[in-house]
């Protein structure tokens, strides 16, 4: 035990911050295939549709992201003859007061297209909700790594279009003024529609926000030639078919006569890929401990001394000699709060000047 | 809403001690954590975690790396860059930190991170810097008991030891299984051939001596009460040093088999990770069996929040107060001023029998919420309750809030 104290400085401490990130792949087949849908759990509410990775009556399933569909009661899909059309609205309500915030009237503010709520703009009424689980996204969603590709096109049993969706740019280009911290504008990354508005992603919130358009709204065939997202040949139907006997259905027929968990179905069914990476904030404080020339040769331990004489020193002009094994630190009280331990002993002597490094993470 | 501050008696820090049960069966090269056996996923053998192991994060289930089978969800890893701080992972050593990343490299690592068992075995006279290494341990608890001491010239039927260069085993147990230690009485080695028990050794006497206490009429013939080995119930690490026959065959405990050996307490868990013996025919009916309970620590917080007598009987709830159908009564607000009527009335909930005359008005609030403030009042955590308490002005209540960690 050293009985020598040096106190720290204020240039001897520094608070940093490292950026740890995990790149999270989440390939589709986990979404709709691989597990035959005993990943999927729906609730008797219906309002939304938890995604595991793994069936989730084993114990070692993780929630990976909630699905659930949702519009505002100003959108024209909207009506009391709808399904769930309360629940619907609910939905988008909640989504978007949280997300979005409220007016000066207290009224909820929709969901806008570029983020640019002053000036009003385009509106996204009909709306994907993934909600990622923090399991995945810990203390937010990197910015500019959010990528997910859909297939747009073709009908339910044989999809085709792959449409990749992403963030790009928004590691510095984002938007501050949601009460749910950043978000960014999600832009098709190919295709005619590139330049488009399609969604919104809440980093911290870990929402992603997705414009029902991107799927189409005719159910009659080749008639996609407005909508660029979607192929201006074939038949392109969104539906899982379970919608009043029809065998396939558009988006805004899903939206309006089918339940949230059948609209989730459909967008299960198309997603091939969702890839982004997290982030999570590591807090040091760094501790430089310098140790001067003169400072720290001696050692209070027992086997310093042999004979009532230092060990390392047969004449008194003999230089002393000690190994550093172990840093304390101390309050102001002389409480110890943390030990630092060296990989192997460094060796101290009047000819050298140590600079320790202590980090500590919280 | 009212804010209360703690008082004195009402902070409480506990500690829970728990005792988590493991149990290890290694038989042929395989190892079985807890009677578990591997679950197969739609693209991997074993999902989460190999068997016998146990995934710290418990991410990565049912997934592969690369691109192996098509549709296979890829793995997730951790990722830093490189940077002024110079953080990065523990697997990443200072030379190659140096060397091959410059700043604003990536720096990547993997998942899953496994733990089990690992047993390493020494032949006399082997090289062994992992046994002196706990030379200074082994001596320290030696006043414990003796046979800790690292060398010894004890006078028993061995002649006394060295652990330096005594033929041993040595099988470590991660702390994610026990926690801060392993508890002391609690370790049991048991080894069967063809499902019958042959020896059986427990820290019968708590003091890290692992002593064989039961098995057939040969073995106890051999070494009934003796010490087959230590447990460092701090490190986790169990030694094994017994070299008396528990059988009166020999079998492939060293991984050749051009050197077969007679069943020995320091063979024990051999096809263990990490020994490198693997499965052999001369071991597919034997059975190492480990079990063990760790001591570990939960740290509780327990609070007591009280409602007392005349006190929390308002609610800012907008229902709290009469409907106000007086447009007098209605708030009113323009670009510069938000006023509210000074009297309002509060809705009376008191039950009554009947509708009218009402009962007798009484200040009543139903609690549903317990809000935790810092110094700052930063509201840091919130408790509810599984049913709304009635609080009347006469009613003295104490919330009884704990937290673990």
């Amino acid at each position: 035990m050293a009985t020598t104290f040096k106190s720290l400085t204020t240039s001897d401490k520094v608070s940093t911050r490292t950026l740890l990130h995990e790149a999270i792949p989440l390939t589709g087949t986990i979404l709709s295939g691989t597990y035959s849908d005993n990943n999927i759990k729906n609730f008797s509410h219906g309002m939304f549709q938890s995604v595991y990775d793994y069936p989730y009556l084993s114990s070692s399933a993780n929630h990976i992201m909630d699905i659930t569909v949702g519009y505002s009661s100003d959108s024209g899909l909207s009506s009391s003859a709808n399904t769930q059309n309360s629940k619907k609205i609910n939905i988008y309500n909640q989504m978007a007061q949280v997300l979005v915030g409220h007016d000066h009237t207290g009224a909820i503010l929709r969901f806008d297209q570029d983020g640019d709520i002053v000036s009003g703009g385009t509106k996204l009424n009909e709306c994907f909700f993934l909600n990622f689980s923090r399991l995945l996204t810990k203390d937010e969603i990197k910015k500019g790594s959010f990528a997910i590709t859909v297939m747009t096109g073709g009908t339910y049993a044989a999809r085709l279009n792959d449409l990749v969706i992403s963030d790009s740019g928004a590691a510095s280009d984002y938007r501050v003024n949601s009460p749910a911290g950043e978000y960014a504008v999600l832009y098709p990354e190919s295709g005619g529609a590139v330049g488009r508005k399609v969604g919104l992603i809440y980093y911290q919130a870990g929402i992603v926000v997705l414009t029902a358009s991107i799927f189409g709204e005719s159910n009659k065939t080749g008639s996609s030639a407005t909508n660029p997202f979607v192929p201006n040949t074939g038949s392109n139907y969104f539906g899982d078919g379970d919608v009043s006997g029809r065998i396939e259905t558009n988006v805004p027929e899903m939206f309006r006569a089918a339940e949230i968990s059948s609209s989730c179905n459909g967008f299960r069914n198309r997603l091939v890929n969702i890839a982004f990476n997290n982030t999570v904030e590591l807090n040091s404080t760094i501790y430089f401990c310098r140790a001067a020339h003169n400072e720290f040769n001696y050692s209070a331990n027992p086997t310093y001394l042999t004979e009532s004489k230092i060990r390392v020193k047969n004449e008194a002009a003999d230089s002393p000699i000690s190994y550093i094994t172990t840093v304390g630190l101390f309050s102001a009280d002389n409480e110890m709060l943390a030990v630092a331990k060296l990989s192997e002993p460094l060796k101290k002597d009047p000819t050298n000047e140590l600079t320790l490094r202590v980090r500590l993470d919280y | 809403m009212a804010l209360y501050k703690f008082g004195p008696n009402d902070v409480f820090h506990n500690r829970v001690k728990t005792h988590p049960q493991s149990e290890f069966l290694i038989f042929n090269g395989d190892i079985y954590y807890n009677n578990k056996t591997a679950v197969s996923g739609a693209f991997t053998s074993s999902i989460g975690a190999e068997q016998g192991h146990i995934s710290l994060y418990e991410m990565n289930v049912d997934r592969l790396s690369g691109s192996i089978v098509a549709g296979a969800p890829k793995i997730i890893y951790p990722f830093i860059t490189k940077t002024g701080a110079l953080s990065a992972f523990k697997t990443t050593t200072t030379a190659s930190f140096s060397n091959n990343f410059s700043y604003g490299d990536i720096i990547s690592s993997s998942y899953p991170m496994t733990a089990s068992l690992y047993r390493t075995n020494y032949i006399e006279n082997a090289s062994r810097k992992h046994i002196k290494a706990l030379k200074s341990a082994l001596n320290m608890y030696s006043t414990i008991s003796t046979h800790y001491a690292f060398s010894s010239s004890l006078d028993d039927t061995k002649g006394g030891w060295d652990k330096g260069t005594q033929a041993l085993g040595m099988i470590e147990i991660p702390s994610i299984f026990y926690g801060s230690s392993i508890r002391k009485g609690s370790v049991k080695l048991q080894y069967y051939v063809t499902g019958t028990l042959i020896a059986e050794a427990t820290d019968k006497n708590r003091n890290g001596e692992l002593i064989q206490v039961s098995g057939s009429a040969y073995a106890m013939t051999q070494g009934s009460a003796s010490v087959a080995g230590v447990v460092l119930y701090n490190e986790g690490i169990i030694l094994l040093t017994g070299s008396w026959k528990l059988e009166d065959s020999t079998r492939d405990f060293l991984g050749d088999p051009t050197d077969h050996q007679y069943a020995a307490w320091k063979f024990f868990g051999a096809s263990m990770p990490g020994d490198g013996v693997g499965a052999t025919a001369t071991m597919s009916n034997t059975i190492s069996k480990i079990s063990f309970e760790g001591t570990n620590y939960v740290p509780t917080l327990t609070l007591m929040a009280h409602a007392r007598r005349s006190e929390v009987n308002y609610s800012n709830n907008p229902t709290y107060l009469q409907y106000r159908t007086n447009a007098r009564d209605i708030p009113a607000s323009g670009t510069y001023a938000f006023s509210e009527q000074s009297e309002l009335a509060i809705k009376n909930v008191v039950s009554s029998a009947y509708d009218f005359p009402t009962a007798s008005f009484e200040k009543v609030t139903y609690i549903s919420k317990i809000g935790i403030y810092d110094e700052q009042q930063n509201l840091i955590g919130v408790a509810g309750v599984a049913t709304p308490v009635k609080k009347t002005e006469n009613r003295n209540y104490t919330f009884k809030l704990k937290i673990d960690f």
